[in-house]
């Protein structure tokens, strides 16, 4: 249970697929173990103080991996009669409001990695680029549903700008 | 209210000549004694045109043919060329004999370099010619459509229902010639605009009234759009005025039309219409507003804003920029006294800086003017390059009215607004986005109150001076921020505050600079509301409005998160009936149809 304004009334969110906490850690391991690799063979072969970095770059997956299913799991969505809410993150949480009627079109993407685990991305686009409206970590069926349930509802309330 | 305007003033001679005004939604909803929020208007004396010169062509050019641009186009476009070749040309002729080699073997090859300079003139002459040739444009029912390219052939068609604003721009080389550029703006984000030019100036006058009259529904809707009026049917309906021709539009700003017809009837009875209207015949306005394929008459227009040569000095005197320029001048001073003359020198950079940021201002929004027409609203500005801008009804996204500092000393405000089609465009020389360059309070508020009629309170007067000036003092409209945000809003903790009615989300902030933004309802795109560690700590989060802007983000600082979450939901649900009875994209046809 969120404090407000994150938590309205009547509003149960939808979570989205744990996968992504996997998915999470993966993208963010990878990235490190280049410069973990480096620092580790630079200790080996010049100065055991390049352990230090490796060693940083581990103590940054660790966080990592507490991290990430905190903030999956601070991820969800909420369809309601006029509009959709997405709300996120933990430390700096967030919470958009886009009204059906509003969206201009809706983007689903699938990376390689995404691909892998069985997840993509939903993002609602509307005629304002600050509009910051993005569903990561839902089942590619799921988001398919979703984006024609969105595509429908929008049509039916389209207005124009 | 309406019969006893009609009598004396109409503001419209030519009321019938083109459909009834007030069909626009919103403005029916205004009673009248409410409409002008501003108690008096800059209404003095006729609009007049920055277009002027030709006759007015004989035939519509929205005829659905191609058509050409004017056949100096080319050189209007690429005058600064034309001058470069002209002038290397002319360098090459007189100084060419106390030249080098090169020179020598000019001077012995004369016959070869002259061969030579034909050819190329003549490649860029056919060059030119063929770009001005393949460019072309056409008006066909509701589309309009510019081709063009040589290799890379390109053909845009845009419909006209989807017009953001047009523009008539007349840089100076153009006016010399008495040319003018139509630009016809969608909301594609950036370069999405149609450009129509040159044209001569009566042309492009022309087209743009024929291409306002078509985007509003007036053909397209010939058939649909007769008497019913089903806004403004108690207006209409009312006893004692049966089928009069629609009484006077009630919701444009004539507050002095009922109350002292002398000392303001010359700001409401001056004819307005530049255009030949005895043209066209038209049919009287209960039955269909036929158009004849011939031309469409320009809508009349009024006068409501214009900004003195003086004021705009002023203004910029009183600007930031002045303030920095002060800085840099008592900086060089002093270097110069301590290090010597030489540190002057150094300091040129910045005047010539500064000097090209005022002849900007200065130069866009020269002789500003602001007028209200049933094509939505109508500015015109410019010193050397002049401009006229119309904006339909319904296109403008959102308004910020603000003050530097130095402007509370005259109370001068600022507005600026955000259109679609202009989204991207971070052009400040052209300053395509300001309402109002500088104004008093009043200004300021007619400013507004062309772009929301209609602000949904009993008194706006009140509700402005709270947005603009007023603090969390006497909060009667505003919901302000708690007294614990000071911690992460040390000064504008004291301004930052929103309000809503049930027209439109009212956001007021700034310490220094104070600013309100106004966002109408069924314009907010979407909306978020943020909360960082130390704003949860104090219970207060942000809100912000997503309007389609690149520059102006309408924002709620740091306000209780009670009353964010409050301000989200009612926003959400007001958003949603505002959305329901917002004007229809063809401002004149009827709702709904």
């Amino acid at each position: 249970m969120m404090a407000p304004p994150f938590q309205p009334e009547g509003v149960t969110f939808s979570p989205v697929s744990s996968k992504l906490i996997t998915a999470r850690i993966l993208t963010g391991g990878l990235w490190l173990l280049l410069p973990f690799l480096a620092c580790v063979v630079l200790g080996i072969v010049l100065s055991p103080f390049w352990f230090i970095g490796a060693a940083v770059c581990f103590a940054i997956f660790l966080w990592e991996c507490w991290l990430a299913p905190r903030q999956v799991h601070a991820l969800g969505y909420a369809e309601r009669d006029e509009d959709i809410l997405i709300r996120s993150g933990i430390l700096f949480r967030s919470m958009v409001v886009v009204p059906y009627g509003r969206m201009q079109f809706v983007d689903v993407k699938v990376g390689p990695l995404d691909r892998l685990f069985g997840i993509g991305t939903v993002q609602l686009h509307t005629a304002a680029a600050s509009t910051d409206a993005t569903i990561p970590g839902l089942p590619p069926a799921e988001a398919e549903l979703l984006r024609d349930r969105l595509a429908d509802r929008g049509q039916a309330r389209l207005a124009g700008l | 209210m309406t019969g006893a305007r009609t009598p004396q003033a109409p503001q419209y001679p030519q009321q019938d000549q083109y459909p009834q005004p007030d069909q626009y939604p919103q403005q029916n909803q205004i009673p009248p004694q409410v409409a002008p929020y501003a108690t008096q208007h800059a209404g003095t004396g006729s609009a007049t045109g920055i277009l002027t010169g030709g006759t007015p062509p004989t035939a519509s050019l929205a005829d659905g043919n191609w058509h050409h641009m004017h056949p100096v186009t080319p050189l209007v476009r690429g005058w600064t060329l034309v001058v470069a070749m002209a002038g290397f040309l002319l360098f090459e002729i007189v100084a060419g004999g106390s030249m080098s080699a090169a020179a020598d073997f000019a001077v012995r090859n004369i016959l070869l370099v002259a061969l030579a300079t034909v050819v190329l003139i003549a490649l860029v002459v056919g060059y030119l010619w063929l770009v001005w040739h393949r460019m072309e444009y056409s008006v066909v029912d509701d589309v309009v459509r510019l081709r063009q390219g040589i290799l890379f052939r390109q053909q845009r068609d845009a419909r006209l229902d989807r017009v953001q604003a047009i523009d008539i721009r007349q840089p100076l080389v153009a006016r010399i010639f008495g040319l003018a550029e139509l630009t016809f703006e969608s909301a594609g984000g950036a370069g999405s605009q149609i450009q129509i030019g040159f044209l001569r100036a009566s042309e492009a006058n022309h087209l743009r009234g024929e291409l306002l009259a078509r985007a509003a529904g007036l053909r397209a809707a010939a058939t649909s759009v007769p008497t019913a009026l089903p806004a403004s049917a108690p207006i209409a309906s009312a006893p004692g005025a049966p089928m009069a021709p629609t009484p006077a539009a009630p919701a444009f700003p004539a507050p002095a039309a009922d109350s002292s017809a002398g000392s303001s009837s010359q700001g409401i009875t001056a004819p307005i219409s530049p255009t030949p209207i005895s043209t066209t015949p038209i049919a009287p306005a209960p039955t269909t507003p036929a158009f004849p394929a011939s031309i469409t008459p320009e809508a009349p227009e009024r006068q409501v804003l214009a900004v003195p040569f003086g004021r705009l000095l002023g203004s910029v005197a009183m600007s930031g920029t002045m303030w920095f320029l002060l800085l840099i001048v008592i900086a060089a001073i002093v270097g110069a006294v301590v290090a010597g003359p030489a540190v002057l020198a150094t300091v040129l950079p910045v005047f010539i800086g500064v000097g090209a940021v005022v002849y900007s201002v200065v130069n866009g929004s020269f002789n500003f003017k602001a007028a209200i027409s049933p094509d939505g609203i109508r500015l015109r500005r410019g010193l050397t390059t002049t401009q006229a801008q119309t904006i339909p009804p319904g296109r403008i996204q959102a308004v910020q009215i603000s003050q530097s500092p130095l402007w509370r000393l005259t109370d001068w405000w600022r507005v600026r607004v955000t259109i679609a089609g202009y989204n991207n465009e971070e052009d400040t020389t052209q300053q395509q986005n300001v309402l109002l360059p500088v104004g008093s309070r009043e200004e300021a508020r007619t400013a507004l109150w062309l772009v929301l009629p209609d602000l949904g309170t009993e008194d706006p007067i009140a509700l402005l001076d709270e947005g603009m000036t007023g603090t969390r003092k006497n909060a009667r409209f505003f919901t302000n921020a708690p007294k614990r945000a000071r911690w992460v809003n040390p000064f504008s903790w004291w301004r930052n505050a929103f309000g809503a009615t049930d027209r439109a989300v009212f956001f007021r902030g700034g310490w220094l600079n104070r600013t309100l933004s106004v966002v109408p309802h069924e314009r907010s795109q979407s909306l978020c509301v943020v909360q960082g560690p130390v704003a949860r700590a104090l219970r207060v989060a942000k809100v912000r409005a997503h309007v389609s802007s690149a520059t102006m983000h309408p924002t709620a600082y740091n306000v209780d998160a009670e009353d964010a979450s409050r301000l989200i939901q009612d926003e959400a649900r007001a958003a949603r009936a505002a959305r329901a009875t917002q004007t229809p994209e063809q401002w004149m046809a009827s709702v709904g149809g």
